[in-house]
């Protein structure tokens, strides 16, 4: 789960590093707690170094607080948002956000096999 | 063709101009002349004389007028080079009207250097009480003005009070509120393909923001308010602080302690926010918006703490302090059936029905100016 999640005080080129890892196009964010904050994608990184921002900002000043979130596995719901919301990436959290586990395309693709 | 001359220092009361503006642009009987200083001019506010010229307006005089280092002294020296720069303006264009809003310092210049050019000046949002330095400065400028556009019937009789004419004083409404009452909204069904929020289900809107002269306090206001709303079985919208003093503690505060179904945005469109509040179960926490917005909609608005001190309210306001047994309360109280039909017989805005642009401009319009006008008699 490592490779999907980085701190907010993580810059975005350590942003960009953790996403050609996980070949996911984002990065779930969480705080020092360890509570989910936010996501940030690909084209984020890229709008934010087009308006004038460096690979060296970190990424609390540009992610995106309002993600998608499940609060319970559930794969099922998990592919109907994924093909309405077009994400890569959905983050399954506890009650009070910390992250649970972790939902990726491929999960997705072999649902879809299997179904 | 009248003339007149408008005067904006910052983005506070460029929203209480712009719907005048517009109305205006669409009269041939009228000629705006938009003179713009201070914060608008400032890169480091946000050069937001940019958002005047792309709301589609034509800025015809900059001054620029802030001294660096931005403490009490430059500030104060500022007005100086405001109103240095302020009559030699009026003398070219000889406006019919001075028009003012709000309660900045630039403002205060714009009412002395129309008062002493004789040159008859109005003054939108007079007689409000607001806190520090800005309070002081409207009434100074209520002194100055001939003609006083009152938002509410508190501000109204305020102004009587204060000795000032009863011909020269007008309940009209608060301009801000014409914006939303004219504007669109998004739909509930927009807003949950946008969103990703089940908007069938109730929902409350909370929107925080730490108050500058208690900002150490900010993160453990924020807590007991999240804390409160963790108990209760509706969806959170929660809208995250502006980046003023304080505002880090809040979202730490937010992120740190929500518990369940939480949706967090740090800005909505103007059209989103509204679509949203009008559905809203209530909305909590310290913003203007629960004041101004929520009583169109008739929408219950718990309101926390000092920051909204002293503003004239609707019956849809429940204040409180930062108590936890009180805010619960007032939440059980926001959330009933009973409080909800109470306020969809009795709520009113007390800002205005969303007309009020049109009674200030026709009132600039159609006032024959005078010697009664312009020589001012307090009557106290």
């Amino acid at each position: 789960m490592d490779k999907f999640c980085i701190n907010e005080n993580y810059t975005l080129y350590e942003a960009i590093e953790s996403i050609d890892e996980n070949k996911s196009r984002m990065v779930v964010v969480t705080n020092d707690e360890g509570i989910v904050i936010g996501v940030l994608s690909q084209g984020d990184i890229i709008r934010a170094l087009i308006s004038g921002h460096t690979i060296y900002n970190r990424v609390n000043e540009l992610l995106h607080p309002n993600f998608i979130y499940m609060h319970e596995h559930d794969i099922k719901k998990a592919f109907d948002i994924f093909k309405k919301k077009g994400i890569t990436l959905l983050p399954i959290v506890d009650d009070s956000f910390c992250l649970k586990s972790i939902i990726t395309m491929k999960d997705i693709y072999r649902y879809i096999e299997n179904e | 063709m009248k003339k007149i001359m408008v005067l904006t220092g910052s983005r506070g009361e460029w929203g209480y101009i712009r719907p005048i503006m517009r109305l205006a642009k669409t009269r041939d009987d009228v000629k705006i002349i938009l003179v713009v200083t201070n914060m608008h001019l400032l890169s480091s506010y946000g050069s937001s004389y940019k958002e005047i010229e792309n709301d589609g307006f034509t800025i015809d005089y900059k001054i620029n007028m802030s001294l660096d280092g931005y403490n009490h002294i430059t500030h104060a020296k500022s007005l100086g080079i405001c109103l240095m720069s302020l009559p030699d303006i009026i003398d070219v264009e000889k406006p019919d009207w001075v028009l003012l809003a709000g309660d900045r310092g630039e403002q205060l210049m714009g009412a002395i250097a129309a008062s002493y050019t004789y040159t008859p000046v109005a003054h939108i949002q007079a007689g409000e009480v607001s806190g520090n330095i800005d309070g002081m400065a409207r009434h100074a400028i209520g002194k100055f003005v001939h003609m006083h556009l009152a938002s509410n019937n508190d501000a109204f009789i305020r102004l009587k009070k204060l000795g000032e004419e009863s011909f020269r004083i007008f309940n009209v409404g608060a301009p801000q509120i014409d914006e939303m009452v004219q504007s669109k909204y998004t739909t509930i069904k927009e807003l949950e393909d946008k969103m990703h929020v089940d908007l069938s289900k109730r929902y409350v809107i909370s929107v925080f923001h730490p108050v500058t002269e208690q900002s150490s306090k900010a993160g453990t206001q924020a807590e007991l308010l999240i804390k409160c709303l963790n108990e209760i079985d509706l969806q959170k919208i929660v809208i995250l602080p502006n980046n003023d003093a304080g505002s880090t503690r809040v979202k730490d505060a937010i992120f740190n302690n929500r518990r369940g179904d939480y949706y967090i945005y740090s800005n909505l469109k103007r059209e989103d926010y509204l679509g949203l509040l009008k559905n809203a179960t209530f909305i909590i926490g310290n913003s203007s918006s629960g004041l101004l917005e929520a009583p169109t909609f008739c929408i219950p608005s718990v309101n926390l703490g000092r920051r909204q001190e002293g503003r004239c309210r609707g019956v849809n306001v429940i204040d409180v302090p930062f108590d936890e047994k009180m805010i619960k309360e007032a939440i059980d109280k926001a959330m009933s059936k009973e409080f909800r039909s109470y306020l969809d017989l009795n709520c009113k805005n007390p800002y205005g029905d969303g007309h009020s642009s049109e009674r200030i401009l026709d009132l600039l319009m159609n006032t024959k100016i005078d010697e009664k006008w312009i020589v001012k008699k307090l009557t106290y």
